[in-house]
C-alpha cells in the first residue's frame, strides 16, 4: 500500500499539489483581505475532511451492494443494492446538500448529515457500475467465462463470488471514480455555501457573489488540485486492493 | 459401446432457428441493447416534463403570473420552463462543440500527423478530468448574464463529449466494411460520402445526448447558490436553493423532485443512446 | 469395443437427453469413457457440446433440462470454454486455491505439483511465472497451466470444453497430446469437445460427433481428405501470370527511438508471388506468419510498403497509395483492376455496412466496379450473384445485422461475384463457420472457382483442408516464404520442419515444435523458427537461410532440410 501510494503522490505533484500551491500563493498576492492564504489553506482541508470519508465510505457501500444485488436481487441487500443503483442520477449531491440544508435549519447536527449527503451519491454511482458487472462475471456470455472455470474446478461458491466475480465488478468503479471525486467535490461545494462551512467551496462562492476574480480563482484552482489528488488516492487505493500487486509469494523449491 | 444405433443416420431437421453464438449458454434470445427501455423510458419522462412545463402558465388562474404567490407545484412547473430550454441550449452548444473538437482532431490529425490528433484528444481528456461544473457558478457570479452562462456551461460539457465522439469514429474508420468499399474502387470522398458519414452520425448524436444531464446539473447547481440564471426567468435549482435558505419544506419538494426526475430521465436517455449505437 | 472390466467405468450416460425450452439439443446420449481413455466430442457451434459437459460437470446451464441417466465416478474437473482464470490474480494463489480444496495441502506443496504438471506439458522451467496474474502471460502459457492444474489435482474424469481453442494448430496439437498422454499415463478418464476443425480427435482414442442433436461414432473411414483428389490442374501457360508480385515487403511506423530516430516494425520481408491464370495458391502460417498482411498487400488494401504488385502487367501500388493525388488514368487502371481482383474477408459480417441493405450496396458497388452495366440490369446481377454463392433470392433486402455467420460468408462471396472478376484474393474466408457450415461453404467456393475459372489466393492456417484444392501451397513464417512447392507435395512430403509440423498438426498428429512462436517484436536472430525447431543447430541462429530451389518448383529456406532427424513430424 504504502509504496504504490507514495508513488500515485509522487505523480500527482503537477497536478494537485502544484495547483494547490499556486492557488496559496495566488490568493497571499491578489486577495483582497490580508490573510486570504491562511484562510483557503484550512478551507481546502475543511473540504478534504468533508468529501474524503463521505467518498471511501460511499464508494465501498455501493460497491458491495451493488455485487449483491447481482448475486442475491430479492434478498435485503440486495433490494438496497437495486435501489441505490436505480435512484443512480435521481439523487445530486448538491440536491441533498439543499436538503441537507433545510434540515440543519429543523435543528439537525450539521456534519453527520453532510457526509451522508455527499456518500449517497458516490454509493449509487457505485452501485449503478458494480452491479451490471457482476451481473455479467456470473451471467453466461464471454465475461463469465473465469467464474465458470473456477466452478468447473470445484471451488467453493464463497471463494467463487470473492475472489473471481468481485474483482471484475469493482474495476468499473474503479475507472469511473474520477466521475464520482467530480460529483462529490461539487456537492461539497453546495454543501459548505448552503451550510455555512469555512470551506474551499464556500470562499469561492462567495468571492463569485461579490463579483471578484481575485476572490474566486485562488479556491477555484485550488479546487481543481484537490480533485486531483482524490483521483491520485483513488488510483492507490485500486493498486492496493488489485490482486496483481500482492504477488509476492514465496514458492521457492517448486 | 453402442456405437451401432440404428437411428445415427437420421436426419433431423436443423435444431434451432435461434441463431447461437459460437461461446455462451443456449438460453441466449437476441434482445434490445441493454438499458433500450430505460431510455425509452426517460424520453417519455423528459417529454411529459417539457409538455407540462410548457403547459404551465395555462395552469396558473390569473392573468399575471407571479411565482412566489403560486401554489408550489404551478410555481415549479414554471421555474420548469427556464431550467429545460436553458439546458436545451446549452446541450445543443455543449454537444456542437464537442463534434466539432473531435472533428477538428481528425482534420489536424490529416493535416499535421498523427501526433497531433492525439495530442488535441488528450487535451480533451485532461479538461474532462477537472470540475468544469465549478466554472458554472463563478462564470455566473463574474459575468452574469444569459450568454456568457449558456456558453461557460456548454464548455463544460463539450471536452466529455468530444472524447466519446473521437472514440467513436476512430472505432469506425477501422471498421472492415471501409476496406470492402475501397475493394469496390470507391474513391476515398465516395467512401466517406456514403459509409463512413451515415454511419458515423448515429455515434456522433448519441455522444452530443451526454451534454444534456450535464448541463442540466451544472446549470441547477449555479442557480442553487443564487449564481446562475437570471431571477426573471426561473429555475429548479434556484427555486430548491430559496426554499433551502428560507427552511421551508413544501417549497423545496416540488422542484427538488422536479429536478430529479429530469436530471434521471436525461441521464437515462444519454446512457441509452450511447449503448444503442454501439455496436452489439 | 466391448470392454468388460471389473471396475465400471468412470464416466458413463445413458439415453442423456437435453431440452432447452421444447428444442432437443441433445437425443439419448449413450457414452461411456474408461480409465485412460481419451474420447473427443466434435460439433459445430450450438451443437450442445458445452450444454452435455455441464451436466456431466453436474454444472447444468440455465434453461437446459437433462433426461436420462448420465454417472461419473470419482473426482471429476471441468475445463470450461475459453480457458479464462480470474485475470488479475496471480497464478499462485489460484493454483493453490483450486490444488488445496481438493487435496488439503499446502502453497509449497501445491505449487511443487503444479510444477510436475508443467513439466508433463512440456512448459520450460524459464517459462514458469507462477507470480504473474494470468492476463499477463501468453494464451498458450495459460492453457498450459490449466492443465498442469489439473493434473494437479489428479481427477478421476477430466472434461475439457473446447480446449487450446484460438491457439495455432501446431501449439494446439501439442498441448492436446500431451494432456492425452497425462491422462493414459495416469488412468484419467478425458473428454474432449470441440469444433471439428480444431481437430481435437487428433490425439483421441475414439471420437463422437455431435451433429443434429444425436451422438454419433465418427465413420470408420476418418474424414481425411488429405489424399489430393487429383487437384485441378492449372491450365499452366509460362509467363502467363495475371497476379506478379515482387519483393512484397511490409512495415509499420512506430513510435520515435530514445534518439528520436524513426522506427519501424517489418512485419513482410520481400516476398515473390506469381498468381497464373485458373491457378489456386494457398498461403499458410499461423499466427504472426503475415499471411494475411501479404493477401490484404495483394489487393492494395493498403499498399505495400516495398515492392510491386502487378495485375497483368500493370502495377497497382502507386495508384492505390491514397495520399498521393493520382493521375485520373491511373485511378481507371485501378478500377479495371479492383474489378478482375475481389476481396473475401476473414469477418464476413463486419465487411458489410450495417447502415444498409444487401441490395444497396451491392448496388453501390456494382455502379463503382461496372458502369458499363445498365442501372435496370443490376438487380438481375445481383440475384445472379447471390444464387451463384447458395443465397435465397430474399436476402438482397435484407440487413447486415439480420445475417447469419453462414450468410453472412456468402455474402461476401456473391459480393465479390459481383463485377465478375478474375481472380478472388481470401484471407481466412471460413473463420467463423464450423463444421458443416465451413465445409458447405468451402464446397461452394471451389464450385464457384471452377465454373467461373477464377484464380484463387487463399490465406489459412488449415495446412490440409487450405492444400487439399489448391495448385501451390507457400508456407509462411514470421514473414517469409520457409517453403512453396506443389500442393501435392506439401501433402505428403514437406521438407522444412514448420510445413511439416503444420501438416502434422491439420491430421490431428503430434507436431514435432516445441514452445511457442516468438513474438513479432522480438524475433530471435538468423531463422525465426530454431528456437522450436527439431533441426537447428547452432549454424541457424546466424542467417536466416535463402530460399533455395531443391526440386523443380520446389523451394524451401532452412540449412538443414535434408539432415536424416526427421522426428515424428513426418507424420508418415
Amino acid at each position: 500500500m504504502q509504496r504504490s501510494l507514495i508513488r500515485r503522490l509522487i505523480d500527482a505533484v503537477p497536478t494537485a499539489f502544484l495547483p494547490m500551491a499556486a492557488a496559496v500563493a495566488l490568493a497571499a498576492a491578489i486577495a483582497p483581505q490580508p490573510g486570504a492564504s491562511l484562510t483557503l489553506l484550512r478551507g481546502l482541508a475543511v473540504t478534504l475532511l468533508l468529501t474524503l470519508p463521505s467518498l471511501a465510505v460511499g464508494t465501498t457501500l455501493g460497491t458491495l451492494a451493488g455485487s449483491w444485488a447481482a448475486v442475491a436481487p430479492r434478498s435485503a441487500g440486495g433490494l438496497f443494492g437495486r435501489l441505490l443503483a436505480g435512484a443512480g442520477p435521481l439523487v445530486p449531491g448538491f440536491l441533498l446538500a439543499a436538503v441537507a440544508a433545510l434540515a440543519v435549519r429543523a435543528g439537525a447536527s450539521p456534519a453527520p448529515l453532510g457526509w451522508t449527503a455527499l456518500a449517497i451519491p458516490a454509493a449509487c454511482q457505485a452501485a449503478r457500475l458494480a452491479r451490471p458487472a457482476m451481473a455479467r462475471a456470473l451471467g453466461p456470455g464471454s465475461e463469465g467465462g473465469a467464474v465458470r472455470m473456477a466452478r468447473g474446478l470445484g471451488l467453493d461458491e464463497r471463494t467463487i463470488l470473492r475472489h473471481h466475480a468481485l474483482p471484475q465488478a469493482v474495476v468499473p468503479v474503479m475507472t469511473g471514480l474520477r466521475s464520482a471525486v467530480m460529483a462529490a467535490m461539487v456537492g461539497a461545494v453546495a454543501l459548505e455555501s448552503l451550510l455555512d462551512l469555512p470551506g474551499a467551496g464556500s470562499l469561492m462562492i462567495d468571492g463569485a457573489r461579490a463579483g471578484s476574480a481575485a476572490g474566486v480563482i485562488p479556491p477555484l484552482v485550488a479546487l481543481a488540485g484537490l480533485t486531483a489528488l482524490l483521483v491520485a488516492l483513488g488510483a492507490a487505493v485500486r493498486d492496493w486492493i488489485d490482486p496483481a500487486n500482492r504477488s509476492a509469494m514465496p514458492y521457492g523449491g517448486a | 459401446m453402442k456405437d451401432g444405433d440404428p437411428m445415427a443416420d437420421f436426419e433431423q431437421p436443423p435444431l434451432s432457428p435461434v441463431r447461437q453464438p459460437p461461446q455462451g449458454g443456449p438460453s441466449t434470445v437476441p434482445q434490445a441493447p441493454r438499458g433500450f427501455a430505460r431510455g425509452l423510458s426517460g424520453a417519455a419522462v423528459l417529454a411529459a416534463l417539457t409538455l407540462a412545463c410548457a403547459a404551465a402558465p395555462l395552469m396558473a388562474d390569473g392573468s399575471t403570473i407571479r411565482r412566489l404567490d403560486a401554489d408550489p407545484v404551478a410555481a415549479a412547473l414554471l421555474d420548469g420552463r427556464g431550467s429545460l430550454s436553458f439546458a436545451l441550449l446549452a446541450a445543443v452548444l455543449g454537444g456542437l462543440a464537442g463534434i466539432v473538437w473531435a472533428l477538428l482532431a481528425f482534420l489536424l490529425g490529416a493535416l499535421r500527423g498523427d501526433p497531433a490528433r492525439r495530442r488535441s484528444i488528450a487535451a480533451a481528456e485532461r479538461l474532462a478530468g477537472l470540475p468544469l461544473a465549478l466554472l458554472v457558478p463563478a462564470a455566473g457570479g463574474l459575468f452574469g448574464g444569459l450568454w456568457p452562462l449558456a456558453l461557460v456551461t456548454a464548455a463544460t460539457a463539450a471536452p466529455a463529449v468530444a472524447v466519446l465522439a473521437h472514440a467513436e469514429i476512430s472505432a469506425l474508420t477501422r471498421a472492415e466494411f471501409l476496406n470492402a468499399a475501397r475493394a469496390a474502387a470507391l474513391p476515398e470522398p465516395a467512401v466517406m460520402r456514403r459509409h463512413l458519414v451515415p454511419n458515423a452520425l448515429r455515434p456522433l448524436l448519441a455522444a452530443a445526448t451526454l451534454a444534456l444531464p450535464r448541463v442540466l446539473a451544472a446549470e441547477s447547481f449555479a442557480s442553487l447558490l443564487g449564481l446562475g440564471l437570471p431571477p426573471t426567468l426561473g429555475s429548479w435549482g434556484a427555486s430548491v436553493g430559496l426554499a433551502a435558505r428560507l427552511g421551508d419544506p413544501l417549497g423545496l419538494a416540488p422542484p427538488a423532485l422536479l429536478l430529479a426526475l429530469a436530471l434521471w430521465s436525461a441521464c437515462a436517455v444519454a446512457d441509452a443512446a450511447v449503448a444503442g449505437s454501439r455496436k452489439p | 469395443m466391448n470392454l468388460i472390466t471389473a471396475r465400471a467405468a468412470p464416466l458413463e450416460t445413458d439415453a442423456l437427453t437435453l431440452m432447452v425450452e421444447d428444442h432437443v439439443l441433445l437425443d439419448r446420449a449413450t457414452l461411456q469413457v474408461e480409465r485412460g481413455e481419451v474420447l473427443a466430442v466434435t460439433g459445430g457451434a450450438g451443437a450442445g457440446k458445452t450444454a452435455l459437459l455441464g451436466v456431466l460437470a453436474d454444472q447444468p446451464l440455465p434453461g437446459v433440462d437433462a433426461a436420462g441417466r448420465a454417472r461419473v465416478d470419482g473426482r471429476r474437473l471441468l475445463i470450461a470454454q475459453g480457458g479464462q482464470l480470474a485475470p488479475r490474480r496471480p497464478l499462485a494463489l489460484q493454483v493453490a486455491e483450486v490444488v488445496g480444496h481438493h487435496l488439503g495441502i499446502d502453497l509449497r506443496s501445491a505449487l511443487r505439483r503444479m510444477a510436475d504438471g508443467l513439466d508433463r506439458m512440456g512448459v520450460p522451467a524459464a517459462a514458469r511465472r507462477f507470480d504473474l496474474p494470468p492476463e499477463q502471460i501468453s494464451q498458450s502459457l495459460r492453457w498450459a497451466c490449466l492443465f498442469a492444474m489439473a493434473a494437479a489435482v489428479g481427477p478421476a474424469v477430466l472434461l475439457a470444453d473446447s480446449p487450446c481453442a484460438g491457439l495455432d494448430p501446431t501449439v494446439r496439437l501439442r498441448l492436446l497430446h500431451r494432456l492425452a498422454d497425462w491422462a493414459r499415463a495416469e488412468g484419467v478418464a478425458l473428454l474432449l469437445a470441440g469444433r471439428p476443425e480444431d481437430r481435437v480427435d487428433g490425439p483421441a482414442d475414439r471420437v463422437l460427433r455431435l451433429r443434429h442433436g444425436r451422438l454419433v461414432p465418427d465413420s470408420a473411414v476418418p474424414p481425411e481428405r488429405s489424399a489430393p483428389a487429383s487437384p485441378p490442374v492449372g491450365h499452366e501457360m509460362p509467363g502467363s501470370a495475371l497476379l506478379r508480385a515482387r519483393t512484397v515487403g511490409m512495415a509499420y511506423p512506430l513510435s520515435p527511438g530514445p534518439k528520436g530516430e524513426p522506427r519501424e516494425l517489418t512485419v513482410l520481408h520481400g516476398v515473390d508471388l506469381d498468381l497464373r491464370a485458373g491457378e489456386t495458391v494457398a498461403l499458410l502460417g499461423e499466427t504472426g506468419s503475415a499471411k494475411a498482411t501479404l493477401a490484404r498487400a495483394l489487393l492494395c488494401l493498403p499498399p505495400p510498403t516495398a515492392g510491386s504488385v502487378a495485375w497483368m502487367g500493370r502495377d497497382m501500388v502507386p495508384a492505390a497509395v491514397p495520399a498521393a493525388s493520382a493521375a485520373e488514368a491511373d485511378q481507371a487502371g485501378l478500377r479495371r483492376t479492383r474489378r478482375d481482383l475481389q476481396p473475401l474477408f476473414p469477418d464476413p459480417a463486419a465487411s458489410f455496412d450495417p447502415s444498409m441493405t444487401i441490395a444497396a450496396q451491392f448496388a453501390v458497388a456494382l455502379e463503382s466496379l461496372r458502369p458499363d452495366i445498365p442501372a435496370s440490369q443490376r438487380a438481375l446481377r445481383i440475384a445472379e450473384a447471390l444464387a451463384a454463392a447458395g443465397l435465397p433470392d430474399g436476402t438482397a433486402e435484407r440487413w447486415p445485422a439480420g445475417l447469419t455467420a453462414a450468410e453472412a460468408a456468402r455474402a461476401g462471396l456473391a459480393r465479390a461475384l459481383l463485377s465478375g472478376p478474375r481472380a478472388l484474393v481470401a484471407d481466412e474466408p471460413a473463420a467463423t463457420l464450423s463444421a458443416e457450415e465451413r465445409s458447405g461453404f468451402l464446397d461452394t467456393l471451389r464450385v464457384v472457382r471452377d465454373h467461373h475459372r477464377l484464380s484463387l489466393v487463399v490465406a489459412t492456417e488449415q495446412f490440409a483442408e487450405g492444400l487439399r484444392d489448391a495448385d501451390r501451397g507457400i508456407v509462411l513464417l514470421a514473414g517469409h516464404v520457409v517453403e512453396s512447392a506443389a500442393a501435392g507435395i506439401l501433402l505428403t512430403a514437406p521438407l522444412h520442419p514448420y510445413s511439416r509440423a503444420m501438416l502434422a498438426a491439420s491430421r490431428g498428429e503430434r507436431p514435432a515444435l516445441e514452445g511457442d512462436a516468438p513474438s513479432g517484436l522480438a524475433q530471435p536472430a538468423g531463422c525465426p523458427l530454431r528456437r522450436r525447431c527439431p533441426l537447428a543447430r547452432d549454424f541457424c541462429a546466424q542467417a536466416m537461410p535463402p530460399l533455395e530451389e531443391v526440386s523443380p518448383g520446389h523451394r524451401v529456406a532452412c540449412h538443414y532440410w535434408d539432415a536424416p532427424e526427421g522426428g515424428a513430424a513426418d507424420g508418415a
